[in-house]
């Protein structure tokens, strides 16, 4: 498990209040809807170092990175 | 490590004097060493656990199914039941119901809804320097930093800039009823009476939360027959499940927002450079070119504007190793959490360069109740930051800055300068 894997990470939409704070860090990776909740692109992948990143900057908590076979 | 009764004894951190002539650091710092789940007395009331180590707030803040927003509100004074329904907005709630006042709000409060906003800041910020600079001698408080964040804001729910000045000074008596100089005046408590609203269940104990309704509820109207695309509108249009806001969520929510979107930048700008004046050499730095951003993360970390929001514990829990009963009040004081010496290293030093690698607690300790105003608010401040570093001055003091009377909100009622050369 290396630093430059990359990974795939989901928003839990239940727990996201749209802060944006993953939108700032990864604009590539996340987007707001007009709901105010963070939505991942589909084909979005992120180092799982940066990944980890904008999972511990999330306020909210609302993202988690998804992990291969779970 | 030795704790010195004495002094723990005389710490009253619900007294608005103990802030008077500063933020009582000395206090929070014997409290984190020696007692940072502390059981704190008070005057007329249960008392309630202050949290002042970082960890713990940032703990208390995620959790929102063991520490309740709801259940006892966020201020340190406990209600009655039935002010609680009158005066219950968005910050006074716990998930989901938090989340749906929120989700209405949140996509106007992005980063890139807020970019949005960037050149009015700017062109505020330009205003009111060049006519405070032309008089060469102003206060810093009150003609710069008061005007300011209440124009941003208002061109963002949509309000004419007529009604800035009324809008701020009524916002402005939100927080300043333990202030003799600046308490809103008797016939406004007299005026709250006779309409049959006790003033101490108000938002903020105060009458003026009540003009704020009113105000409110007539741009409501407005907006019923004129729509426009801005957040008033927004609100008044705002459904769930078929049901629009009710008039009670409708005008707590029009308050907070007003409240939250003048008072808390006013006093970063206020606070910021008051810093900037005492260190003299971190001003040299930002006209050296230093990163403005994380100057702005600095001044946010410094200022404090609030110095606490309150929980109610659902259940009996334990906070780093103290048990916690149900019901009881747990004050997470982010004036103590900013300066955490576990995660700010020289937490004394105002360091425009300070690369913390933890966020400050000003917005919050994480959590749903996150600032909502989180970006606005960074974008104000460098913007602020930038327009004056561009004039190649500084500032000094002609008199000693004053302090708000409070125990909630670290403003400053007058910062007298001069402007000098750089």
């Amino acid at each position: 498990m290396n630093d430059d894997d990359l990974v795939r990470v989901e928003v839990d939409a239940d727990v996201c209040v749209g802060i944006g704070a993953c939108v700032a860090a990864e604009p590539e990776a996340f987007e707001l809807g007009d709901d105010g909740v963070s939505r991942v692109h589909p084909s979005a992948q992120l180092s799982r170092v940066r990944a980890e990143t904008v999972v511990n900057n999330c306020p909210s908590g609302a993202i988690r990175v998804v992990e291969d076979g779970a | 490590m030795t704790s010195s009764p004495s002094f723990e004894t005389s710490i009253n951190l619900a007294d608005p004097a103990n802030y008077e002539a500063a933020i009582p650091h000395e206090q929070f710092a014997h409290l984190r060493r020696t007692d940072p789940v502390h059981w704190h007395a008070e005057d007329d009331g249960p008392g309630f656990w202050a949290l002042t180590k970082y960890a713990d707030i940032a703990r208390v803040s995620r959790d929102t199914k063991t520490f309740s927003s709801a259940r006892g509100f966020v201020f340190i004074e406990d209600l009655a039941p039935d002010a609680m329904e009158l005066r219950r907005s968005m910050i006074e709630t716990d998930p989901p119901e938090h989340t749906r006042l929120r989700r209405l709000v949140s996509p106007m409060f992005t980063p890139k809804a807020i970019e949005a906003y960037r050149e009015t800041a700017r062109g505020v910020a330009r205003r009111l320097l060049d006519s405070a600079f032309e008089r060469g001698e102003f206060d810093w408080a009150t003609d710069v930093c008061e005007p300011m964040p209440i124009r941003v804001f208002i061109k963002i729910m949509g309000i004419d800039e007529s009604d800035a000045d009324f809008l701020a000074q009524t916002a402005n008596q939100l927080v300043t009823v333990d202030d003799p100089d600046l308490a809103p005046p008797p016939a406004a408590y007299a005026r709250a009476l006779d309409r049959g609203f006790e003033p101490r269940h108000l938002p903020f104990r105060s009458p003026a939360a009540l003009e704020l309704f009113d105000y409110g509820r007539a741009a409501r109207e407005d907006r019923r027959r004129n729509p426009r695309d801005d957040l008033l509108t927004r609100l008044v249009q705002a459904e769930w499940e078929g049901d629009t806001l009710s008039d009670s969520e409708f005008v707590n929510f029009f308050q907070l927002l007003i409240f939250a979107g003048n008072e808390t930048t006013r006093t970063s700008l206020q606070q910021g450079m008051l810093a900037l004046i005492e260190h003299p050499e971190q001003l040299d730095l930002l006209r050296g070119g230093a990163a403005i951003p994380a100057a702005a993360e600095e001044v946010l970390r410094w200022a404090v504007p609030i110095y606490y929001f309150r929980r109610t514990a659902t259940g009996d829990t334990e906070i780093d190793g103290r048990s916690i009963a149900e019901g009881d009040k747990v004050v997470m004081y982010y004036v103590s959490g900013n300066y955490d010496e576990d995660v700010f290293e020289d937490p004394y030093t105002f360091d425009v360069r300070r690369n913390a690698g933890k966020p400050h607690l000003t917005f919050g300790g994480g959590g749903p109740h996150f600032c909502l105003g989180a970006w606005l608010a960074r974008m104000q401040v460098a913007v602020m930051l930038e327009e004056f570093v561009s004039r190649g001055v500084r500032l000094e003091l002609t008199a000693e800055p004053r302090r708000l009377r409070s125990n909630f909100a670290n403003g400053l009622k007058s910062l007298p300068v001069r402007v000098v050369p750089a």
